[in-house]
């Protein structure tokens, strides 16, 4: 018997589109979108169809304006699994930054740019709508994505990873940045990445968004002990993620 | 009056809208008006420290990332006074040879392709079309292993710092990505005769072709030239380039002394052809006698692609790789300024720091923003010669030659629709 094939959308609303350009870079991605009747996917397709609504619907991207939250939401209800991709999806990622800055400063750095008229403070989808699985980081990683469809497509939703980063680096407990003095956001970031950049001799960035478990007040304390202002720390944290806003109990030290 | 509505011109990064009056089967107005949820990059980056900024701005765009994160990186090397060695400059141009790889063989095979096979997608001409999308395929998984490979990630990577790379790779990865390239050389040829055979619309549309120039093909910097025998240093690009707004629009738009110009494969082949390899520059020949239409951009990044092969593995071949730190940075009060060759034409970073190493001013010139007007003005001189066609037809004209440009509006905007409206 053969099975209907998964009506799959893939949507974008402010980002780099980078997670897109994850997805077609996966090398047997055609193959994959094959087994899929794919209806909507602007970067791909002519002709995109919304009419019959979709299985799964693959949301890229921040939220920055009342007409994106009029769209995300008909998108919500005409899918039935919505899957978060990426930092600005999950957490509302680099544009989020601009949440900092009040608006009329923004427009003055940026020439004479204006903001939208139905502009508002960047947030993630799970602001509007109920996201049922959040495919994080910056970009999203292609074996998640694979390994997420192939489950989904055999009847199975996979869980996300849990714990921090730390939990796959391969540096904890032997040179550990922070013992050096280095500031990495491992130990208070949503791991599943397989700590690549940390295996790259690079510090966690927070692309994966804070951990609702990490210990934020102990991390804070500890950059402070080291000489950093806060508005040091914040300019770290803030990346990828609205922190002070989305975990404010967690972060209080930042909120002051 | 007749109106046709595009809604979303698909198959190009981003979305914008183009607005176009037909007064009396006259083309009265043909005008990008690009509206978008801005993420003000250049706000963002205000008040962020040094090493923040190409892990920021990398995030300017998806497909161009490895591009933004190298001239961020160069930005700020030049507003310190930092050199990097030799072997990272090799390293840091494979990562910009991939990144255009990757570019191109999306935008060609991809997006480019079903316009002149008359599919409506790449998924659709598989069936007919498996042998040209499988080399598609394989040729982008070696442009990504580079990036991958010495960047850190396909996308965004993170290796490339200031002072040089995070890490060194070891040979392995030389001679993994060596096997890699020379097993795609017939694939990248093919390409260039696969687009070659393709039937571009005739058109003519004089303009100023302008490229960075004086150094590698993948990797100058120095020296800005536009069109025949006009020079300037890559330092004084703001006393040249005037970037501008148009009513109605939130994307900037930029001129050289007034005027519209094109920044691209096709730019660059024209003003780089000396250091182009010799089997390249007799195809590039070919394309440049026909310079004069913007189509040939497609096939200019065709070529870009064997070139890009060839000049990867003659690096590679000629790379002895150490073991080496980054250079290491000392920030102070001053401005920088970084400049490359992005798949669809320069690319500039400006920053000011204060002399604690925080950015007090960015400025970002992306290649599409430099293309948008000279676009506009080839939207203009195209619709005459088609306007007796169908409406669908005009609509697949018209999104041929923008995708001719290659634009990439996620660097400077979001949301494009075209509306046509016959008075």
């Amino acid at each position: 018997m053969t099975k209907k094939k998964l009506r799959v959308g893939f949507f974008s609303f402010t980002c780099c589109q980078g997670c897109q350009f994850t997805i077609l870079f996966i090398d047997k991605i055609l193959e994959m979108l094959q087994k899929l009747d794919v209806a909507y996917f602007h970067l791909l397709k002519e002709k995109n169809r919304s009419k019959e609504g979709f299985d799964i619907a693959f949301i890229e991207g921040a939220i920055t304006t009342k007409r994106e939250i009029k769209k995300l939401k008909i998108i919500r209800k005409k899918s039935k699994f919505v899957v978060a991709l990426g930092a600005c999806a999950v957490n509302g990622g680099i544009p989020a930054m601009r949440n900092y800055m009040k608006n009329k400063e923004l427009e003055k750095y940026v020439y004479n740019q204006k903001m939208l008229k139905d502009s508002i403070d960047v947030e993630p989808l799970d602001e509007f709508i109920k996201v049922d699985y959040h495919m994080r980081g910056c970009p999203i990683i292609k074996e998640e994505f694979v390994n997420f469809l192939t489950n989904y497509m055999n009847g199975k939703i996979i869980e996300e990873f849990k714990g921090s980063v730390c939990d796959q680096c391969p540096k904890r407990g032997k040179d550990c940045y922070l013992a050096s003095k280095i500031v990495c956001l491992g130990a208070v970031t949503h791991g599943g990445c397989d700590a690549i950049c940390t295996k790259d001799n690079i510090p966690c960035i927070m692309c994966r968004g804070p951990l609702p478990s990490g210990n934020f007040p102990a991390e804070v304390h500890l950059f402070k002990s080291w000489g950093l202002s806060e508005g040091d720390i914040c300019n770290k944290m803030h990346k990828f993620a609205d922190v002070s806003l989305k975990e404010q109990k967690k972060c209080s030290t930042l909120k002051k | 009056m007749k109106t046709i509505k595009l809604n979303h011109i698909t198959k190009i990064e981003g979305h914008a809208r183009l607005h176009i009056v037909i007064d009396k089967g006259k083309v009265k107005e043909a005008s990008l008006k690009i509206f978008e949820g801005s993420r003000f990059f250049e706000g963002i980056l205000k008040n962020k420290m040094w090493n923040d900024l190409p892990n920021i701005t990398s995030r300017i765009c998806g497909i161009c990332s490895p591009v933004h994160a190298i001239t961020s990186v160069k930005a700020i090397e030049n507003a310190f006074g930092v050199n990097v060695s030799k072997q990272s400059q090799f390293l840091r141009e494979l990562v910009l040879i991939g990144g255009n790889i990757q570019s191109h063989v999306l935008h060609l095979y991809f997006l480019t392709l079903p316009d002149y096979t008359g599919y409506g997608n790449a998924l659709e001409m598989l069936p007919k079309y498996k042998p040209e999308i499988e080399r598609a395929l394989r040729i982008k998984k070696v442009g990504n292993a580079m990036v991958n490979l010495l960047g850190g990630r396909d996308i965004h990577p993170i290796a490339v710092i200031p002072g040089g790379l995070s890490r060194i790779p070891d040979q392995k990865v030389v001679d993994c990505l060596l096997k890699q390239l020379k097993s795609i050389k017939k694939d990248a040829k093919d390409t260039i005769d696969l687009f070659l055979s393709l039937k571009y619309p005739e058109m003519i549309h004089k303009k100023l072709l302008v490229a960075l120039n004086g150094g590698s093909y993948f990797n100058s910097s120095k020296i800005i030239v536009c069109g025949d025998n006009t020079y300037f240093a890559t330092t004084d690009y703001e006393k040249h380039f005037k970037e501008f707004f148009q009513e109605g629009s939130t994307s900037e738009f930029v001129q050289i002394e007034g005027k519209s110009y094109m920044v691209g494969a096709l730019a660059r082949m024209y003003n780089n052809f000396d250091t182009l390899s010799k089997p390249n520059q007799k195809l590039a020949k070919k394309i440049l006698k026909n310079k004069d239409s913007p189509y040939m951009n497609n096939i200019a990044q065709a070529i870009e692609i064997y070139e890009g092969i060839l000049r990867a593995i003659n690096i590679l071949e000629n790379l002895q790789l150490k073991q080496e730190e980054p250079t290491k940075i000392v920030p102070r009060a001053s401005t920088g300024i970084g400049a490359t060759e992005a798949p669809r034409g320069i690319l500039f970073h400006k920053y000011m720091f204060d002399k604690s190493g925080v950015c007090t001013f960015a400025n970002i010139t992306t290649p599409t923003s430099q293309n948008l007007l000279n676009l506009q003005e080839a939207i203009k001189l195209r619709l005459p010669a088609i306007l007796d066609k169908s409406e669908d037809e005009i609509k697949c004209e018209i999104e041929k030659l923008i995708r001719a440009y290659d634009p990439c509006i996620s660097c400077s905007t979001h949301f494009l629709e075209m509306k046509l409206e016959k008075l």
